[in-house]
C-alpha cells in the first residue's frame, strides 16, 4: 500500500541538529505483527516466542540497555526502551537533541534463516509493521526495507514493493551470510538498491546462527565477549568480495554502510587489499582501480562503537579513512552498555562534528530523510 | 643525454630480450615484434630486477566476469610481486604514473643504442 | 619458548571456511582474509585470559600484516568495561595483554601512499616493542628488507630487525646451534 504523502514541506536541513542512522526499535509482541503476514503463516507469528529465527548462542553476559531510559514495565520491573515509539521519542530524541533518527529494528540473522519463506514472510511483515506503527505517525522516525539474501527474488521484490515508500530510506540485511556477500547471486539485489536509490545498510549480530559458517575463519568464539569483538572481520571480507565481484563496477551508485563494526580496522582492509591487488590485479581485471578508492566512494561507517583510543589516535584515524565524508553518527539505541552514544564522539575533532551528525547522512541518504 | 651502443639486433630474436650494464646500471633491452624497449632493471615497488621477470599476455580491463586476454608478449611481470608492467612505456597497468625508467632506443645498421641522461 | 602462528591453510582439510561468512571466490580475496585467521586467534587468546594464565608466555602472529592490532586493541578496550562480567579471569584491559604478550611480524608490511599514517597505526600499537622483520622469502609476497622499511625512524628500525626479535626468542637467538 501507497503512503499518504504528508502535506509538510521538506525539511529544511539547516535546522537538524542530530540525525541518528541507527536506531534498534523493538517489537514488544510479535502479536503486533501477525496481522500483517498472510494467514497461511500468521501461525508462526503467533506461537509463543514469536517466528522461529535463526539463532546463536551469543548472548550478552552483562546487564543490557547501559543508561538508557528505561519505561515502567510489567509488575513494577522496568521495561524494554524501544518497545514504544512515543516513549523513545520524548526519552530519547526530544531530550537529547535528535531530530532524526533510522529505523533499524532488532532481526539480524534473517538472512541465514534456513527457511526463505519464513525470512521472506518475516521481512515484508515488520516492514509493514513499522511503517504503521512508527514511520507514519511519527516524522522523526525512517525506515529501514528489511530483506533477506538468502533469496534473492524475494528480496528484490520487497525493494520493488517498498523501493518508492517516502517512510523507507535504505535497505537493510544482516551482514550475517551463508557466503560473502559480493557473490553473483546477490547482484539483483544491489540493482534493485540502485533502481530505487537506495543505499545499502548491513548489520552485525547474525553471525554463527542459522546457516552461517562459524562467526570466525578459525571457528566458534566461546563467548560474547570474543564473539562480538571479532565481528568486524565478517565486514573485511564482505568488503573484499563487494569489491572483487566487481559491484562497485556494476552499480556505481551503490553506497553500503556498515553498523556496528567501528572504523580503526579500515585501514588495514585498504592496504593490504590495495598491496595485493597491485600483484593480482589480472585475476579480477574489471577491478579498474585501488581497492581503497571502492572502498572510501563506497562504503561508510557509523559511531557506536568506536573503539577505545586516545584523541589524538582517534583523529589519525578519521583522517585515514576520509571520516569526513565517511563516518555518520548511531545510538545503538538502546543498546548502550559500551556508553552514551553521544559521550562517546565527544573527542571527535571540532571541524567534523556537523559532517558526522547531520550532512554525512544527508548526503547518504538524500532527500528521502528529508520528507 | 649520451648513447651508448647495447646490443646487436641480431642478439635479441622477436620476443627476446638481453640484460646489458649501461652508465652504472642494468637495463632490460627487450623486442617485440622488432620494435626495441629499454627498461631499467629496477622495479619500481621493491627494487627487484624487474627485467628478469616473465613477458607475458594479460587480462584486459573488462565488463564483470569477462575475460579478455590481450597484449601478449607485451607485459612485463616483476618476479617478485609480480606487477605487471607495459614493455613499451613501463608503466605499471595498476597506475600510469608508478613505472620503470625507461630510455629511447635507435637502431642504426643493426647496432641498438639507447640514450641515458647524464647525471 | 614462544608459540607463532602462520596463515595459509585456511579453508583447507577439516579447517573452517577461511571467513566468517563463508568461501572467497578469488586468491585475490582469499589472501587479503588471511588477516582475519590473525585478528580471530588474537581475540580469542585475550579473551580466554590465556595471557592472565601463561603470563611469560610469547605469542607471534606471522604473516597476518600488523595494522590490524590497533583494531584489536581498540574495540577490546571498549567493551571490556562494560562486558567484563563474562571474562572475570582478566585483570588487566585486553590491550596491555596484548603489549606485554603479542608478537607481529612485518610481512605482508601495509603499504599506504601516506607513510605517517602507517607509522601512526604503529605507534598505536607500540610497534618499538611488539613488531618483528619477516622476509617470507621465497614467496611472491615477501618484503625487501633493504627497501621495505626505508622511511622508517632509525631507532624504530633497529627494534624492529634485531631487537624485538631478541626479546621474543630469547638467548636461543645468539647461542650456536651445536
Amino acid at each position: 500500500m501507497t503512503a499518504t504523502v504528508t502535506d509538510r514541506e521538506l525539511l529544511d536541513p539547516a535546522i537538524l541538529r542530530v540525525i541518528d542512522v541507527d536506531l534498534h526499535n523493538a517489537i514488544p509482541d510479535w502479536s503486533q505483527v501477525a496481522p500483517y503476514a498472510p494467514a497461511g503463516l500468521r501461525h508462526r507469528m503467533t506461537r509463543q516466542g514469536g517466528p522461529p529465527m535463526a539463532r546463536h548462542g551469543f548472548k550478552q553476559v552483562a546487564p543490557p540497555y547501559g543508561d538508557a531510559p528505561r519505561p515502567m514495565g510489567a509488575h513494577g520491573q522496568p521495561g524494554n526502551p524501544a518497545a514504544d515509539p512515543a516513549w523513545v521519542k520524548e526519552q530519547y530524541l526530544d531530550a537529547r537533541g535528535v531530530d532524526l533518527a533510522i529505523l533499524t529494528g532488532a532481526i539480524t540473522s534473517l538472512g541465514v534463516q534456513p527457511n526463505a519463506d519464513m525470512a521472506a514472510t518475516v521481512a515484508r511483515a515488520v516492514n509493514d509493521w513499522t511503517l504503521d506503527r512508527w514511520v507514519r505517525p511519527y516524522s522523526c522516525f525512517k525506515g529501514s526495507i528489511l530483506v533477506g539474501q538468502q533469496d534473492p527474488a524475494q528480496a528484490v521484490a520487497e525493494i520493488d514493493r517498498l523501493g518508492a515508500d517516502p517512510g523507507m530510506v535504505q535497505v537493510l540485511m544482516g551482514s550475517a551470510s551463508e557466503t560473502p556477500l559480493g557473490r553473483r547471486q546477490y547482484h539483483p539485489i544491489y540493482e534493485a538498491c540502485v533502481r530505487h536509490g537506495l543505499p545499502l545498510a548491513l548489520h552485525l549480530g547474525g553471525e554463527g546462527a542459522g546457516m552461517s559458517p562459524p562467526s570466525t575463519a578459525v571457528g566458534h568464539p566461546t563467548t560474547h565477549f570474543e564473539w562480538y569483538g571479532s565481528l568486524p572481520q565478517v565486514y573485511m571480507a564482505h568488503i573484499m568480495s563487494l569489491v572483487t565481484e566487481g559491484v562497485f563496477e556494476k552499480y556505481p551508485t551503490l553506497k553500503v554502510i556498515l553498523y556496528e563494526g567501528g572504523i580503526f580496522w579500515v585501514p588495514q582492509t585498504m592496504w593490504r587489499f590495495d598491496k595485493n591487488w597491485k600483484a593480482q590485479r589480472s585475476e579480477t581485471p574489471w577491478v579498474k582501480q585501488l581497492p581503497s578508492k571502492y572502498i572510501l566512494q563506497h562504503f561508510r561507517y557509523a559511531t557506536y562503537p568506536l573503539e577505545a583510543s586516545t584523541k589524538e589516535q582517534l583523529a589519525q584515524v578519521l583522517e585515514m579513512i576520509d571520516a569526513e565524508h565517511t563516518l555518520l553518527f548511531s545510538s545503538n539505541y538502546p543498546h548502550w552498555e559500551l556508553g552514551d552514544p553521544l559521550a562517546m564522539i565527544a573527542d571527535l575533532p571540532e571541524q567534523l562534528r556537523r559532517r558526522v551528525l547531520v550532512e554525512n547522512a544527508l548526503d547518504l541518504y538524500g532527500e528521502r530523510l528529508l520528507r | 643525454m649520451a648513447e651508448y651502443v647495447v646490443a646487436q639486433v641480431a642478439e635479441i630474436p622477436p620476443g627476446g630480450r638481453k640484460i646489458v650494464r649501461v652508465a652504472g646500471r642494468e637495463v632490460g633491452i627487450f623486442n617485440l615484434d622488432g620494435t626495441f624497449y629499454a627498461l631499467k632493471n629496477i622495479c619500481a615497488h621493491q627494487g627487484a630486477r624487474v627485467c628478469l621477470g616473465k613477458v607475458v599476455g594479460t587480462n584486459l580491463p573488462s565488463d564483470v566476469y569477462e575475460f579478455k586476454y590481450g597484449l601478449e608478449g607485451r607485459i612485463l611481470r616483476c618476479p617478485w610481486h609480480e606487477w605487471e608492467y607495459d614493455i613499451a612505456t613501463g608503466e605499471s597497468l595498476f597506475d600510469p604514473a608508478v613505472k620503470i625508467v625507461s630510455y629511447p632506443v635507435t637502431v642504426v645498421d643493426g647496432h641498438i643504442a639507447v640514450s641515458i641522461a647524464e647525471r | 619458548m614462544p608459540v607463532a602462528i602462520h596463515v595459509g591453510s585456511e579453508g583447507t582439510g577439516v579447517a573452517n571456511p577461511p571467513t566468517g561468512v563463508g568461501y572467497p571466490t578469488t586468491y585475490l580475496e582469499f589472501h587479503t582474509d588471511h588477516a582475519q585467521t590473525m585478528m580471530a586467534h588474537c581475540v580469542s587468546l585475550l579473551s580466554e585470559g590465556t595471557f592472565e594464565e601463561f603470563p611469560t608466555l610469547k605469542f607471534a602472529f606471522i604473516e597476518g600484516g600488523v595494522t590490524w592490532a590497533p583494531y584489536v586493541m581498540g574495540r577490546l578496550d571498549r567493551l571490556y568495561p562494560a562486558l567484563k562480567a563474562e571474562v572475570p579471569y582478566l585483570t588487566k584491559l585486553p590491550s596491555e595483554y596484548l603489549l606485554s604478550n603479542c608478537y607481529f611480524s612485518t610481512q605482508p608490511i601495509e603499504e599506504p601512499d601516506n607513510h605517517q599514517h602507517l607509522l601512526q597505526l604503529l605507534a598505536m600499537m607500540h610497534a618499538e616493542k611488539t613488531v618483528v622483520f619477516a622476509s617470507d622469502y621465497p614467496h611472491w609476497d615477501f618484503d625487501n628488507p633493504l627497501m621495505a622499511f626505508n622511511f622508517f625512524p632509525a631507532d624504530l628500525k633497529r627494534r624492529i630487525f634485531v631487537e624485538n626479535a631478541l626479546d621474543l626468542y630469547g638467548s636461543r637467538l645468539l647461542t650456536p646451534n651445536a
